[in-house]
Formats: structure tokens, C-alpha cells, sequence
């Protein structure tokens, strides 16, 4: 084994990260080599600036408000009203949801058709918020390929799928644009191709 | 009697909003010194801490207790930060607007260096504009692992990355930070 590839067990071993067998080899290795020893010494001195930096890296205090913001953001995505049969179209219309966001193209006028659905429901018209930032966001997050360990995704199994579309189901246009579970559901379902 | 995070979180779930309160009382410093490492702007730091609570707690029913409530919050957190320094564009270029940034936070006033510590304020200065210096994807995990504590597979975790992965990656991270740092040390007046 070279020096360059104790490097990175130096690495590991000053994060306590390295398995029994590991941590011998390389205490082997640094009986006899200088270099790794200095590298050593270094990574520690560097690791030490770093820890003492944290101690100044810190933000402004939180607002003695800040908990009622976060509380009031809560409240006002919640729903307002029971849904009845608006719920039942949605559920009725998720699995499609699902897989249409595989095919973009179909993703797209499908998210069109839903707009529009919407808008006629709750009568307003919710096309270019809906369309445009959903569209941007479902498609932004899939670009980033969101990771299946988001954790609104991975512990997601088929009963919080029933739970995600319950939010759909539930939710005016607005609270879908801005419900990030459902976003990630949707860019994780569409992303699911791509892995 | 103070009661446990496990407590709070059923109780949220069974739609108790005062607890989830708590839940957020207890954990916004964190959360907001969290937020700030990653994306060093103070302005958006509130923003993107009241959308991580907004998260956790939309999605409070995913939350298993596979792990504790914080380590969940943190994932949502850092999920959150590095999505905002995507979207700013920033990944792999911070180094063009560190020196801006650098300058912006550095004459902050509320910006202290550790007094008592070994590590002059120049020195700390230096530090961090080392840090800042990192492409993003060194510079988070560093902030995960020197800051947060965090272990290799909690940050494998977050990452949704191997192991061996975060393992090799803290080793370039720090390789680049040791070259950037003699590199300031040596341009110090
Ligand atoms: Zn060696």
C-alpha cells in the first residue's frame, strides 16, 4: 500500500472512523513512515482550527417570535374546509398522477388538466401560479435528484403514499404549490426512472 | 417535568400543535446556527428555518423514531440548505463570491472571534475564508462533520451517498482546505 492511499485512512482514523483491522494497518504503517506521521500531525492541527472556529460561526439568536411564525405558517397551509367529493376525484386521479409524472410530456398536461380542475372547483383561477411553480418545482427538484434520503421520501412506503394524495386530496391549489411533501413525493416518484 | 422529544412528536401526530411549539423552541438555535454554516447568509437563515419546522412538521407522521427527532430535523435541515445553495447557484463556485461574502460577514459586527481560544482573529478570519473557499460539496461536508459532530453515516445519511463515499470525500475536503489555507496564510500582509 502506497502513502497516498494511507492518506485517507489518516483521514478516517482522526474521525475515529475506521474499522479495527484498518486502524492496525495504518498504526503499522506510521511506526515506520515520517511522512504519514507529519501528515498526521497536520490533519489534527487543521481538524483543531476548525473545531475552534465553530465556536464564532454562529448565527443571530433565533426571535423570542420565530416559534409563532413557524406556528402561523402551520396554520394557514392547513385545509379550511372538507373537500367531500373533491377528495374522491383526486384519489381518483392520483394513480395516474404517479405515473404520468414518469412521462413528462403527459406529467405536464396533466398537471394542466388538474389546474384547471381546480380552478373551476374553487373558482378561481389558479393556472399560472399552479402551472408555473409547481411545474418548476416538480421539475427543479428532479433536476437536483433530490435524494431518496430526504427524509419526507424515504420513509415513505405505500400507506404515506395514501397519505401524500390525502394532502392533495385536502389541499386548495395554493397549499399544493406550497406543500413540500407532496413536491418531493412527486419529483421522487418521477424520479424514479432515472436511479 | 420536561417532556421528551418521543412525547411531543405523538402528540403532535395526534394533533396537539402546542407540542410540536415546543419541539420548535427547543431546537431553533440549533437549526438556525445549522442553516447559517451552510449557506453563510444571515438573511435567509429564519427564511429557511421556519421551512424546515413547516417540513418536519407536514411530515411528522414519516418520522419513525428510527432516529431521534433532532438527527430527522437536521436531515430536513440540510436538505433544505443545500437545495437553497443549488438554486443560488453557488455549488462548485462559491469561490468567486466568497471574497464579497467574506468581506460582508467578516466587518459584521455581531461576528465574533473566539476570544479565549489559541486561534487569533486573524487566524479565524482566515479559516473561514478558507472554508468558504471549498466547492460547496466539500464545504457542506466539513460543516457536517467539524461542526455538526455528525457521524460518517449520518452524513452518508443526509447525503444519500455510500459510506465510503463521505469517507473519501472528507479526504479531499480536507486535502483542498489544507492547500487553500496555506494559500491565505501565505497572501496574509
Ligand atoms: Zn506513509
Amino acid at each position: 500500500m502506497k502513502c497516498s492511499e494511507f492518506h485517507e485512512l489518516l483521514s478516517g482514523y482522526i474521525d475515529d472512523e475506521l474499522t479495527a483491522r484498518e486502524t492496525k494497518k495504518l498504526l503499522g504503517h506510521l511506526e515506520e513512515c515520517r511522512d504519514c506521521t507529519v501528515a498526521l500531525g497536520e490533519l489534527l492541527q487543521q481538524k483543531e482550527k476548525m473545531c475552534l472556529l465553530r465556536t464564532a460561526y454562529v448565527a443571530a439568536e433565533p426571535t423570542a417570535e420565530f416559534s409563532q411564525r413557524v406556528m402561523r405558517a402551520i396554520e394557514q397551509a392547513e385545509p379550511l374546509r372538507e373537500p367531500g367529493g373533491l377528495r374522491l376525484i383526486f384519489l381518483h386521479m392520483s394513480s395516474w398522477f404517479g405515473m404520468s409524472l414518469r412521462r413528462p410530456a403527459l406529467g405536464m398536461s396533466f398537471l394542466f388538466v388538474v389546474g384547471v380542475a381546480i380552478g373551476l372547483l374553487v373558482g378561481v383561477t389558479p393556472l399560472k401560479p399552479f402551472q408555473e411553480n409547481k411545474l418548476m418545482s416538480v421539475y427543479e427538484l428532479q433536476s437536483k435528484q433530490v435524494s431518496e434520503e430526504v427524509p419526507c421520501s424515504t420513509e415513505m412506503d405505500d400507506d404515506d403514499e395514501t397519505i401524500a394524495f390525502d394532502h392533495f386530496a385536502y389541499s386548495s391549489a395554493d397549499t399544493i404549490v406550497n406543500t413540500p411533501c407532496l413536491l418531493e413525493y412527486a419529483a421522487h416518484t418521477a424520479g424514479a426512472d432515472n436511479y | 417535568m420536561q417532556k421528551s422529544d418521543e412525547v411531543l412528536v405523538n402528540e403532535t401526530r395526534r394533533g396537539n400543535k402546542k407540542s410540536f411549539e415546543l419541539l420548535v423552541i427547543k431546537y431553533e438555535k440549533q437549526i438556525f446556527n445549522l442553516i447559517y454554516r451552510f449557506t453563510n447568509d444571515r438573511e435567509t437563515v429564519a427564511d429557511l428555518a421556519q421551512d424546515t419546522f413547516f417540513k418536519a412538521y407536514r411530515g411528522i407522521h414519516k418520522f419513525k423514531g428510527k432516529s431521534s427527532f433532532y438527527t430527522w430535523l437536521r436531515r430536513i435541515a440540510i436538505n433544505n440548505s443545500i437545495n437553497y445553495l443549488q438554486s443560488r447557484k453557488e455549488y462548485a463556485s462559491l469561490e468567486q463570491d466568497s471574497e464579497d461574502a467574506e468581506i460582508r460577514n467578516l466587518s459584521d459586527s455581531r461576528y465574533e472571534a473566539p476570544e479565549e481560544s489559541v486561534l487569533s482573529k486573524e487566524m479565524s478570519v482566515i479559516v473561514r475564508k478558507t472554508l468558504e473557499s471549498l466547492p460547496e460539496q466539500f464545504r457542506s461536508i466539513l460543516i457536517m462533520r467539524e461542526f455538526e459532530e455528525m457521524s460518517y453515516s449520518d452524513i452518508a445519511d443526509s447525503l444519500g451517498c455510500p459510506v465510503g463515499t463521505v469517507r473519501s470525500r472528507l479526504f479531499h475536503a480536507r486535502r483542498v482546505f489544507k492547500e487553500n489555507l496555506e494559500r491565505y496564510e501565505k497572501e496574509r500582509p
